[in-house]
């Protein structure tokens, strides 16, 4: 028992780590203040954006590398955001770890929050002072949400997009139906959904549906606004109450589930898989931003004929990033394909000849050519690196299927960056445009269009925008950066690599975004709808309010299980909760910094003054001078928990009764007294947190235990092979938990996806229909325990371990002594291992309590908050929401429940634990 | 009919290892028969064999003139005495006693008497309750007796179960052994590489050698006639000596053929006489001297009285009666007559 203790106590503070690490090292390090110095040589801007980052990153570069130009003595640092809400954690992170930043860009949602956490810097006067500074450059709407109350401009957009509606004209033209026009309404909508949808198999549920509305807050305020609704009313009171918003949800209900039109697939998290309205399901899909294009745009491509014509092989790669290629087979097949969709070989070769031939003869300098084409894995690029110039004439081009393949992207943007505007070209792009036309009519055709309307016009805009952390050591440096991305050369990339609408007017009405070769064709309703636009509240935490809400909304809208009104009306409630909670904060005292300082040391003073009165004591030489060199030995570990540890956790400990930012000073909290304890008893999220945490532990850990000694009894003899076993049932432990959770993401794919996971597959095999796992409330944490049970690896191998120390001679007098297998299993197995057993049990039901990477990659917590673990939950307190003490009380509550669950573990151990050598 | 019988008994290891070659041998009921040889002679094996843990290569053991090869070890009705006594950990003393009774589901009151009369023919019903942790080298040695006693087996089973215990609880654990024969005048097979244990203990001894069974009788016949040099050298200590064929006329008038390999118990010299031996150094054991020197060429020993004083020119004279020199087939090893 003692010698369990002693292993167990190291691991109590690791999970009592996990809680306070996230608050107390952002604490610890806030303490820093980092002197804003510009005296450094050379200086060195650090610039953290995402910007799509694969394709992004030659402009970034390129901005970058004529900001130095520009800019002598300094040096560009371009750091990585991660894209989507995983960006935001991180942006976050780097604030709360003070980490210098100049340059950085965030979502609008978190606008006021950043305004009320007091870190970004205020450009107004930076822009006063531009002689250069033109706001008409940009479009107004998107600039005036980047202001403050005062108006004061914070930074500048990088992309932003209206939210629209994407149609599958062919769908359409199939059913007979004609395109509704740009001033559609709710009722055409619905009447040629109807039309559209259909059970095409007759199995009894729809397979053809006329839209795949989108699920998230952002995408059904377009719906409450349109419908004379609102979030806030005029004093700041949630609205989502009011007749005009339960209408709206009402309606998206009763398309969802009462007349079936809709398929359930657009949900936030679902948005980057393979989804019905790529598979042709749907006629109408949104309302959804820009961004989709990205996805989409090469769908109408899979029915083009002439590469079947020539023989190719088109080949289907699904997953994350949902990517078609063409493989092409042999080059001159290449060749002649692009030549028959250009329709005009002699032109072409003819002016790429000329153009070739220039660079040749040095007319075309190096760098201009690079920069002609954008720089990176550019075909031109590499007929110069591999010296086949003089290949190149027209017979065979090694390479030319990297141009092929850029143009059958972005065939227009190839075309005149190849060779520049002019008449050849307008004939030559007409001729690519006739080609594509008519492939598009036996294939799949979509466009853009207009939401339906309401009572009102209304969409929603979703914007990224550039703007300058506090932190930043070179702000004057910093603003220009910002102009720069927000400037031609980085706007006119974005458009070209589609990541949403140019915040810069002139990049936006250039063809590098309209695009008109390459779909959607009517990049400009984009633009048009913007004069609709609206923006979501600029309040304080938006995102909490959203979380909250989102997960009430699904429980009507995802998963049809509650009344338009039950969920607006609980959704205003929980809404004005949060926002009567910020506000109440702001009226809370402060706590002293000093309190804080006091927790951090406290741990290191008190051991020290406990040593110092210790030393007193030692009397004998020998002892004292053995004493002395264990102590020198300890002391990087001592210090090391003092410090990082006890100190940090009591921090934790008083954070868990006050509120504070992490990306705020520590003067910046307030104490809240027993409040934070108190919320628990009335945050349903909490609970809710609490109740699926501990149903997924009642059930992963006994059988993972079980599991896991199954397999080490399986694998215990020696047999040909058994080395080869035991590393494949180990080998899942050691891969990280958001790998696992990606791929598990497609195993548990079920019905919605469209295309059945393996699980599903193999039921379907014994006639058993799989439910849609990680859609459905019911099925959502048993996939989690399912999950659980694919790493049991390590609990193996400790059991393994334990086997193979049980003495043979107790089996084989068993065995004399008439003991049967199971008889042998149940009185020298089990005892025997039996201290291994408590060891994986407690290990198993601390792992249970925190599960979070898992949740966070496949479900998000959804739907609703059924798959919201404690741990997941706590991390969205500290980071997405920045209330770090919140998610403090959450942590010692979490520490609280393992602590005592383990105590109870411990405390029966001495019924059913049996260590060898322990005499009573 | 005898409780155990081994016919042509063999058993081999994968690798070629043959650890029991050809083995003949019968357990008469109520007899203790003790199975001696060295470390890795496949006495061992022998006894998991007949234990039901192994299972033979060729051959056939019967007991009561049944073949047991088919039969688990719980259905052949021995019980074994192991020698780290692998006592199960986690229960009590008085758990396992009556485990063996609790497999075979005997009722509870049953088993509480069984428990107790075994515990205390062995001297252990006041640590009944105790674990065995708690227990010392002896008392564990006697609750694993107990638990085999309790089980009234056909045959008792002893795999070296005393080599684990110290030499004074090793002599004690002997006299208390033959006690619980005596006693229980149970059938009894033990192995032992210890000929103090063998000779004292065993009714019989079988001697075994490389998987070969070197000779089975009475531990005085086995002793004083040993069928080949390598029980004449096995047993006893110090071990025989043993001289070429030239050394004969030194040790008396009797003849014998030529090449054959002479030998003699170290115990068997009596002082005075015409044998001479130059003494290069003694061992004083209290009641008995070793004296290791050169006679006639060989190195032997001489285990005489122990205040025998050495003659200044350091040569001792001794001599042999006639009957115990042995005389061995140089080749065979066997002895001759």
């Amino acid at each position: 028992m003692k010698r369990l203790s002693l292993f167990l106590f190291p691991i109590f503070l690791l999970q009592f780590w996990l809680g306070t690490a996230f608050s107390s090292f952002a604490f610890a390090t806030a303490q820093a203040q980092l002197p804003a110095t510009e005296d450094q040589d050379p200086v060195v801007l650090r610039v953290m954006v995402h910007e799509r980052w694969f394709d992004g990153f030659r402009y970034l570069e390129q901005t970058a590398q004529e900001f130095e130009r520009s800019h002598p003595g300094v040096r560009v640092e371009i750091q990585s955001s991660a894209s989507a809400a995983g960006g935001q954690d991180k942006v976050k992170f780097v604030l709360a770890g003070r980490l210098p930043v100049d340059v950085t860009w965030i979502d609008i949602t978190e606008f006021a929050a950043f305004l009320q956490e007091d870190v970004l810097l205020d450009l107004q006067e930076y822009f006063d002072r531009d002689p250069n500074w033109r706001p008409e450059d940009y479009f107004p709407q998107i600039l005036d949400a980047i202001r403050n109350f005062d108006g004061h401009l914070y930074g500048l957009p990088s992309t932003f997009t209206p939210y629209v509606m994407y149609v599958n004209q062919s769908l359409l033209a199939q059913e007979g139906l004609a395109q509704p026009a740009d001033d559609w309404t709710w009722k055409d909508l619905k009447r040629v959904a109807r039309a559209v949808t259909r059970d095409l198999d007759e199995d009894g549920e729809a397979d053809q549906w006329g839209i795949s509305i989108t699920q998230w807050l952002q995408a059904l305020s377009p719906w409450i606004w349109q419908n004379g609704g609102r979030f806030l009313d005029e004093n700041g009171r949630c609205a989502l109450a009011e007749k005009e918003a339960i209408e709206a949800v009402d309606f998206l209900v009763d398309l969802l589930h009462r007349e079936k039109l809709s398929s359930r697939d657009a949900t936030f998290e679902a948005q980057l898989t393979f989804g019905a309205f790529q598979a042709g399901k749907t006629a109408f899909y949104g309302p959804v931003g820009y961004w989709e294009t990205y996805r989409f745009k090469d769908i109408g491509r899979l029915q083009w004929d002439w590469p079947q014509a020539m023989g190719w092989q088109p080949t289907l790669q699904k997953g994350v990033g949902e990517q078609r290629k063409w493989q092409l087979p042999e080059v001159e097949g290449a060749w002649a394909a692009q030549s028959y969709a250009v329709q005009d070989r002699q032109a072409l070769q003819q002016v790429l000849a000329a153009r070739l031939a220039g660079f040749r003869n040095g007319r075309i300098g190096e760098s201009e050519m690079m920069q002609s084409v954008g720089g990176g894995k550019h075909p031109l690029t590499l007929f110069r690196q591999r010296g086949d110039l003089e290949a190149a004439d027209g017979r065979l081009w090694p390479d030319w299927m990297y141009l092929a393949g850029l143009l059958q992207t972005e065939p227009g943007w190839v075309l005149a960056e190849l060779f520049g505007p002019g008449e050849a070209i307008a004939g030559l792009e007409s001729g690519f445009r006739q080609s594509l036309a008519q492939a598009e009519v036996q294939g799949f055709r979509w466009d853009v269009m207009p939401l339906p309307r309401g009572k009102e016009t209304a969409t929603a805009v979703a914007m990224r925008f550039y703007v300058v952390p506090k932190t930043s050591r070179h702000p004057q440096l910093a603003y220009e950066f910002v102009r720069a991305l927000a400037g031609d050369t980085m706007q006119a990339g974005l458009a070209r690599i589609g990541n949403g609408v140019p915040g810069l007017k002139r990049a936006a009405l250039s063809r590098d975004f309209l695009k008109p070769t390459v779909p959607p064709h009517r990049e400009r309703v984009f633009l048009d709808v913007l004069e609709n636009a609206r923006f979501m509240p600029v309040e304080v935490n938006w995102r909490e309010i959203e979380k909250q809400t989102k997960a009430v909304f699904e429980d009507a809208i995802r998963l049809g299980r509650r009344s338009a009104e039950e969920v607006c009306v609980e959704a205003a409630a929980l809404a004005n909760e949060t926002l009567d909670r910020e506000r109440w904060l702001l009226q809370r005292p402060p706590l002293p910094r000093s309190w804080f300082l006091y927790a951090q040391y406290s741990p290191a003073a008190l051991f020290l003054l406990w040593f110092l009165s210790r030393r007193l004591r030692s009397k004998d030489r020998l002892a004292a001078r053995e004493e002395r060199a264990a102590w020198w030995f300890l002391t990087p570990w001592v210090l090391g928990f003092l410090l990082f540890l006890a100190g940090p956790a009591l921090v934790s400990a008083i954070l868990s009764f006050s509120e504070w930012s992490p990306v705020r000073d520590p003067d910046s909290a307030r104490w809240l007294a027993g409040h934070q304890y108190q919320r628990l008893w009335q945050d349903g999220t909490f609970h809710d947190s609490l109740r699926i945490t501990a149903y997924y532990a009642v059930f992963a850990v006994p059988l993972q235990l079980g599991l896991a000694l199954l397999l080490a009894l399986l694998l215990k003899p020696r047999f040909p092979g058994v080395g080869a076993f035991r590393t494949l049932f180990y080998l899942p432990t050691i891969i990280s938990p958001v790998i696992l959770g990606a791929v598990w993401r497609w195993l548990f794919a079920g019905k919605q996806g469209l295309e059945q996971g393996l699980f599903n597959q193999l039921l379907a095999l014994f006639g058993i229909a799989g439910p849609d796992w990680l859609e459905d409330p019911v099925w959502v944490v048993p996939a989690f325990v399912l999950l659980s049970l694919w790493s049991v690896g390590a609990q193996m191998l400790v059991f393994l371990a334990g086997l193979q120390g049980v003495d043979p001679r107790l089996y084989e007098a068993a065995r004399l002594d008439g003991a049967g297998a199971w008889a042998r299993f149940r009185n020298v197995t089990l005892p025997a291992i039996s201290p291994l057993l408590l060891f994986n049990l407690i290990m198993g039901l601390i792992q249970a309590f925190q599960v979070f990477a898992q949740a966070y990659v496949m479900t998000g917590g959804g739907p609703g908050n059924e798959s919201r673990f404690l741990v997941l939950y706590l991390y969205e307190q500290g980071f997405r929401f920045l209330r770090m003490g919140y998610a403090s009380t959450l942590a010692w509550v979490l520490f609280a429940v393992v602590l005592l669950l383990s105590l109870l573990i411990l405390r029966s151990s001495s019924k059913w634990v049996h260590y060898a050598g322990a005499g009573r | 009919m005898a409780a155990l019988e081994l016919t042509a008994l063999c058993k081999s290891f994968p690798g070629g290892m043959e650890a029991v070659v050809d083995v003949d041998l019968q357990v008469q009921e109520g007899e203790f028969l003790v199975l001696v040889g060295p470390s890795g002679c496949g006495k061992s094996t022998l006894l998991r064999m007949v234990a039901g843990l192994e299972s033979p290569t060729r051959g056939e053991i019967r007991m009561n003139g049944q073949k047991v090869h088919h039969l688990e070890p719980k259905e052949r009705d021995v019980a074994m005495v192991f020698q780290n006594y692998a006592l199960y950990p986690h229960m009590t003393v008085a758990g396992n006693i009556a485990f063996p009774l609790k497999m075979a589901r005997n009722s509870r009151k049953k088993i509480r008497a069984a428990v107790q009369e075994a515990a205390e023919l062995l001297g252990i019903a006041e640590l009944l309750e105790r674990k065995p942790a708690a227990l010392s080298g002896g008392q564990q040695q006697r609750v694993a007796l107990a638990r085999a006693l309790v089980r009234r087996p056909r045959l008792f089973l002893f795999d070296e179960p005393l080599s684990n215990v110290d030499a004074k609880l090793r002599a004690e654990m002997r006299a208390e052994l033959a006690k619980l024969h005596r006693e229980t005048r149970a059938t009894m097979l033990y192995v032992t590489h210890d000929q103090v244990e063998a000779m004292t203990l065993g009714s019989r001894i079988a001697v075994l050698h490389r998987g070969r069974l070197q000779q089975v009788g009475a531990p005085t016949e086995v002793y004083h006639q040993p069928a080949n040099m390598f029980v004449a050298s096995f047993l006893g200590a110090p071990p025989m000596n043993f001289l070429s064929d030239q050394a004969a006329a030194a040790l008396g008038p009797k003849s014998y053929r030529q090449g054959v390999i002479l030998g003699f118990r170290p115990h068997d010299a009596m002082l005075g006489g015409d044998c001479r031996m130059k003494v290069h150094f003694r061992e004083d054991l209290g009641h008995e001297s070793l004296f290791h020197g050169v006679f006639e060429g060989h190195e032997v020993i001489l285990a005489l009285p122990g205040q025998t004083k050495l003659p200044s020119d350091g040569e001792l004279a001794f001599h042999l009666p006639a009957d115990r020199v042995h005389a061995f087939d140089p080749d065979s090893g066997i002895r001759l007559p």
